[in-house]
């Protein structure tokens, strides 16, 4: 090969891998996931830029959407068969409604300053009256995103402070969680938090956020609020002193730095575990939005679980949680990619449509439009994957959409699980280290034909349980439309 | 030879308006748009023909054909409820008759027309045993039809199929792949179904996926379903039977003649091509290479074998592909035969071969006619598979993706599958003189100097693309030529864009593109040495770097600005001179304030036009809002409530969250006028800026009335203002910064401290629970 020639392949090279590297690879399945999802575009005005940051559900088939612009929206239309957006404008003049709730006739928008209740007293359809509901935590630089829950059945808003510049404590409370009280009163919840990408419960009604790779944080993942927890980032220990902070209790231990998760569950009793990790860049770069599908099987196989956005990759994925040992913790699988913007935010109806909206401004996305809404719906055709996988005190359970090749899910040989972690670390992000490959002892397939249970020689605690299941075979010979899962061992049930 | 099928086509527009007539007619030749686009020699036409006609769905391919299984017919499991019943027996009974051109044999071509009644019917029952649903029709929207209409002809259905006229029916071009009657086919929502998910239906994907959004689909079945009007001067057309949409409510299925028809279906080979397959016996036939041509299908004899109703050139190229002496296929004649199979090249050129035909010129449209053709037009094929990374050559020809959003004409679907084999030869055929870039230097600052001269030579003092080309999202403001940075990372291979750059015109014959570097010497000499390699590759690696690198000089960075009307527009964002708790509003006269929820203080004024939010709209929203009128006045900074002793006392130092004072809120009158709520030492104050106007003057006045609330009798004081230009002005006025008049009640302002101590106060008693003051901002006049 002469110089000339080596130079030109270099140069092609980097620049492949500069362009591959900076939002990883793609499923490569977006084809196959169209025939049982598809992504509808819901069109909307040239000349707005729309920049879905929240939604919530409203009475009468109506969304309501808050925007990065400051806008409060109430859209109608977007669950009709043949969507076809109106946009009413409620309220404008906002700062970065990334929350939104509604209850009993009232918006409740988390902003970066304030959780506000907005309400229209004369009922001409516009916003009047604008209550502060709390401006307890401080602020000072741009990249302070507050991200807000929408009403919970007591009322609340839990609203998630994300750190000074994502690294920094220079405000009080940053990197705290508030639960907001419809009188106004600001009950501190957790502590430890980088930064939030969506509050919300999951689909057993207990309240969660999405955290980002980055220090304490060795990949994206799916968090409890649990009261009185501590989420791992200890920069924010000084609001321990603070008046709300000290009603948190006292201050945790320091955890140690280049430790496991695992090691400081048992030094700090107050950490918090990463209910579901979501390998970096596998699944997800910047997860986002989530949801539970209470459509009752309008959505298809799905119900009862969460769907979960990614602002970097433009996907959603799927998530599910358990409580073990009063621990959660679950597992995350592919769903869907191929989304035209980055999913800040996602809504799922009654009617079984998936509402995704977001903007690719600021930061780097796959998708390459700017404002847009888009729209997941279901074919009526059931996908031939693995619809979850729960833990048992040997090994896992796997329950599938459809029923199993009998022949083929009853060898054992057919389950490659590997399990990795993380370090616990305040340098940005981890490899995934301490790899190793339990091997599968049995496998049996249940009457249902669609679930098996697997025994493991050893599962590992603290490790994420990676799942490639490409053997596998439906009753009528299909392969898996995702063939991978990811499953979070926090803890083994007796 | 390209004439002889202009002639075919022609002569088949008589045929295309023939319907239904009582008898079987002679038979339809398979009509493939591909034909149109060019010199193809005989056995690669041949060849095409072996694909499209299925023949390996019966037949072995052997060892020399470029055939494969790509050419799956319709699914036909579905077919009883997504076409119209009566469109079905017809069908059945004679594909030719009932749509003229369809690749479709007939395959009972020996029996009476009584037998292949009967034959239909069966077949009829067993597909309707096959599908759970049945057949409905649905009213027709005229408006949906008429955007349909729009639809039809501007995103790229015409480039396959026929345009069709004023009345509905469809006009004479050359090579138009047959629809048929789709009024007397489809109902709205079964066209609509198939239009979103083509492939489901027909996994040849011969017709690709637009990836319609369902209102578009609603759109475009409403306009293909409605019948067109009758043509009085037809006559064939006008003799034509009409078919009923929807007959008769179908009866249930009829147990033997779905066994009959279940018989039938495997017998008369219809499962060699279509679904449902069910176990049957495969005819034993000869493998393509050992063929005897005077029998069978390519004999132009009826018999027991399907009749495709072949012209003698169409029998003449089949012949060419199964000589054993035929030319081996080419590489290139390898990738044609994809191209032509999708007709791909109905819209893109590659290798002087295809590209838009004469009469559907037209029908390519640009959203930006300053771009001149290559606004229009799709892209050229040639050359592709060194231009474009595989990745992106994957996603384009797979899903559609695109990066020129101006072109009105949609790039479709084809499938991954199709996507990745052609990708891969494209790349191994395509090729470029090999390049030496000099790749990015390791080190950071080495890296950033290369990528600053690509920024310098995109900028206005360099190359200037940005003139003419959009920069992430931003227009150029002359025309929208391809954006520089959105996909150019992802999209271009670094080698491609050297030659480019060299040689536009060598790439895109009627670009505007200028060409900056002649005889081995940049246009700019003065930049990287004027060194064309350089220079290159450092725009190279500056515009590879994406959407978030930095603008080039000379973008216009165009202000976003808030426009106020006859309602106050409110913004609560990070504000210049405030902080992050701005609020800034505009008044419908042209005055504007920016109040400080934390501070609780008004804190700026100005009159004009409002407020810039460039700063926080764009990017990830770091900068601030930025007042854009005249003579902003900043005002007071610090908490602006406070109790004093007396006058004399110190202002306090406190923060307001430090005093204990709250943000209430606000509400917004019918003109979206806010008016501030706070609590301020146990008073309840409520602040309500309005605007007046001045007679004579564009400058309006601001008043702000403030209301106070408090359990307690006690003074307040407010700080209006702060700094050290606060002087007395006139009778009881007060005069801040430059030309702003503040006038408050009269004896209850107080101006004390020099220089930034500098400080207006206002005394405000409140008596039996209540005070109310108001407070009059405006501007001098200028001084003649």
């Amino acid at each position: 090969m002469t110089r000339l020639q080596i130079a030109t392949l270099s140069a092609l090279a980097i620049a492949t891998t500069c362009s591959a590297q900076a939002l990883g690879d793609s499923w490569g399945t977006g084809a196959a996931e169209a025939e049982y999802y598809r992504i509808v575009d819901l069109p909307l005005p040239k000349e707005l830029a729309f920049e879905a940051g929240s939604m919530c559900l409203l009475p009468d088939k109506k969304l309501g959407i808050g925007t990065r612009r400051g806008e409060v929206y109430v859209v109608s239309g977007a669950f009709d068969e043949y969507p076809q957006l109106q946009l009413h404008l409620f309220a404008s003049g906002l700062d970065e409604v990334l929350g939104l709730g509604y209850r009993d006739g009232a918006f409740y928008a988390t902003q970066q300053t304030e959780v506000t209740r907005i309400s229209d007293r004369d009922g001409d359809g516009r916003a009047d009256r604008f209550d502060n509901l709390s401006d307890v935590w401080g602020f000072g630089h741009y990249h302070e995103f507050s991200w807000g829950s929408p009403v919970d059945p007591e009322g609340n808003i839990w609203v998630v402070l994300g750190l000074s510049e994502s690294y920094h404590y220079k405000a009080p409370y940053r990197g705290w969680a508030f639960k907001v009280t419809p009188d106004g009163e600001s009950i501190p919840i957790a502590s430890g938090i980088r930064s939030a990408g969506g509050v919300a419960p999951n689909e057993h009604g207990v309240m969660f956020y999405t955290e980002s790779q980055g220090p304490w944080n060795g990949s994206c993942s799916l968090k409890h609020l649990r009261p009185g927890g501590f989420m791992g980032h200890p920069i924010c220990f000084p609001a321990y002193d603070l008046p709300l902070g000290q009603q948190l209790g006292p201050k945790p231990t320091e955890p140690n730095n280049q430790s496991r998760m695992l090691v400081e569950r048992q030094r700090v009793k107050e950490l918090v575990p990463y209910a579901v990790v979501f390998p970096y860049r596998k699944m997800g770069q910047s997860i986002s939005g989530f949801r539970p599908d209470r459509s009752g099987g309008k959505f298809g196989p799905f119900e009862n679980q969460l769907f979960v956005g990614d602002y970097s990759l433009s996907i959603v994925m799927r998530a599910t949680t358990e409580r073990i040992n009063g621990v959660w913790q679950g597992a995350c699988y592919q769903f869907r990619e191929g989304f035209s913007t980055g999913i800040l935010s996602l809504e799922l109806s009654p009617e079984g449509y998936l509402i995704t909206g977001g903007t690719n401004r600021g930061w780097p996305v796959r998708g390459n439009r700017h404002h847009v809404m888009e729209r997941v719906e279901w074919s009526g055709k059931t996908p031939f994957d693995i619809e979850r996988i729960s833990i048992r005190p040997d090994g896992f359970m796997l329950t599938f959409t459809e029923p199993l090749d009998p022949q083929v899910a009853a060898d054992p040989r057919n389950y490659k699980i590997e399990t990795f972690t993380h370090i616990f670390q305040k340098f940005y992000g981890s490899p995934e280290v301490d790899q190793t490959t339990p091997q599968v002892l049995t496998a049996s397939l249940a009457e249902d034909g669609r679930s098996v249970r697997i025994t493991l020689d050893a599962l590992v605690k603290g490790h994420v349980h990676a799942f490639d299941l490409p053997e596998m075979r439906s009753q009528t010979g299909k392969a898996l439309l995702h063939r991978k899962a990811y499953y979070t061992v926090n803890e083994i049930p007796e | 030879m390209a004439l002889g099928l202009v002639g075919l086509a022609v002569g088949l527009a008589f045929v295309l308006r023939w319907q239904f007539g009582s008898s079987i007619g002679p038979g339809s030749p398979p009509v493939l748009g591909a034909f149109a686009h060019g010199e193809i020699p005989a056995h690669i036409r041949g060849e095409l023909l072996l694909e499209e006609l299925a023949c390996i769905q019966c037949h072995e391919a052997g060892p020399a054909h470029e055939v494969t299984r790509s050419r799956m017919a319709p699914d036909l499991s579905t077919a009883a409820s997504r076409i119209a019943p009566a469109y079905l027996a017809a069908f059945l009974k004679d594909p030719h008759g009932t749509k003229p051109g369809t690749t479709m044999p007939d395959m009972m071509q020996t029996w009476s027309i009584d037998r292949r009644a009967k034959a239909a019917e069966s077949l009829a029952h067993y597909l309707r045993s096959r599908d759970g649903q049945t057949f409905a029709t649905q009213p027709i929207d005229p408006e949906a039809a008429s955007r349909g209409k729009a639809l039809f002809h501007t995103i790229g259905c015409v480039a396959c199929h026929a345009p069709r006229d004023e009345r509905g029916w469809a006009i004479d071009v050359q090579s138009p792949v047959p629809l048929g009657r789709l009024d007397q086919k489809y109902s709205v929502e079964g066209l609509r179904a198939f239009l979103l998910a083509p492939h489901t239906v027909r996994p040849a994907r011969r017709m690709p996926d637009f990836q319609l959004t369902p209102r578009e689909a609603q759109d475009l079945s409403s306009y293909l379903v409605t019948p067109p009007d009758p043509d009085p001067t037809n006559e064939a057309a006008a003799a034509g039977r009409s078919l009923p949409l929807q007959s008769e409510p179908v009866g249930p299925v009829d147990p033997e003649l779905r066994e009959q028809g279940r018989k039938l279906f495997s017998e008369l080979g219809c499962a060699q091509c279509h679904e449902p397959q069910e176990a049957g016996a495969a005819p034993s036939l000869p493998p393509l290479h050992k063929l005897d041509v005077t029998e069978g299908c390519l004999s132009g004899e009826r018999g027991g074998w399907p009749f495709f109703a072949l012209t003698e050139q169409q029998i003449g190229d089949i012949q060419a592909a199964l000589d054993p002496a035929a030319l081996p296929t080419t590489e290139e004649q390898r990738i044609q035969l994809q191209l032509l199979s999708r007709n791909c090249l109905a819209c893109h050129e590659r290798n002087e071969l295809g590209g838009v035909l004469p009469d559907r010129n037209e029908f390519f449209t640009s959203l930006d006619a300053a771009i001149g053709e290559e606004g229009r037009l799709p892209p050229p094929l040639t050359g592709v598979g060194a231009k474009l990374q595989r990745q992106w050559l994957v996603d384009s020809i797979a899903h559609g993706q695109g990066a020129r959003p101006y072109l009105q004409t949609r790039m479709p679907g084809f499938g991954s599958e199709l996507a990745e084999t052609l990708a891969d030869s494209l790349a191994e055929l395509d090729e470029l003189p090999a390049v030496e870039i000099e790749p990015l230097p390791k080190d950071r600052k080495k890296a950033e100097e290369v990528r600053k001269v690509g920024q310098t030579l995109v900028g206005d003092k360099g190359m200037n693309c940005i003139s003419c080309h959009s920069f992430a999202g931003e227009d150029s403001g002359t025309m929208t030529a391809i954006d520089l940075v959105e996909s150019t990372g992802d999209r271009l291979r670094p080698e491609w864009f050297h030659h480019f750059m060299l040689a536009p015109f060598r790439f895109r014959p009627g670009s505007f593109m200028p060409q900056f570097f002649v005889d081995g010497t940049s246009v700019r000499p003065n930049i990287a040495d004027g060194d064309q390699d350089r220079q290159i590759a450092a725009m190279w690696h500056y515009l590879a770097a994406g959407r978030n690198t930095r603008k080039p000089p000379g973008m216009r960075r165009e202000p976003i600005k808030l426009e106020v009307g006859d309602e106050a527009v409110m913004l609560r964002r990070s504000a210049q001179n405030t902080g992050k708790r701005g609020i800034s509003v505009g008044y419908p006269l042209g005055v504007n304030i920016t109040f400080d929820a934390e501070s609780l203080a008004m804190n700026q004024i100005w009159w004009g036009e409002f407020l810039d939010a460039g700063g926080v709209f764009r990017g990830q929203g770091s900068g601030q809002t930025r007042p854009i009128g005249r003579q902003r006045t900043a005002l007071a900074k610090g908490a602006p409530f406070a109790t004093l002793a007396n006058d004399q006392a110190a202002w306090p130092a406190e923060t307001r969250r430090e005093l204990g004072h709250s943000f209430l809120g606000y509400d917004l009158d019918a003109q979206q006028r806010p008016t501030f709520r706070y609590v301020c030492e146990d008073v309840t104050i409520s602040d309500t800026p309005r605007e007046l106007a001045n007679d004579g003057s564009a400058r309006p006045t601001l008043r702000r009335t403030l209301a106070f609330a408090s359990d307690a009798d006690k003074t307040l004081y407010l700080r209006a203002a702060t700094g050290p230009e606060i002087e007395p002005h006139g009778e009881g006025g007060v005069r801040i910064g430059r030309g702003l008049i503040l006038r408050a009640p009269e004896g209850s302002d107080l101006i004390r401290g020099t220089g930034e101590q500098r400080e207006l106060l206002i005394r405000v008693p409140i008596e039996g629970g209540k005070a109310s003051v108001a407070i009059d901002y405006r501007w001098e006049e200028d001084r003649k």
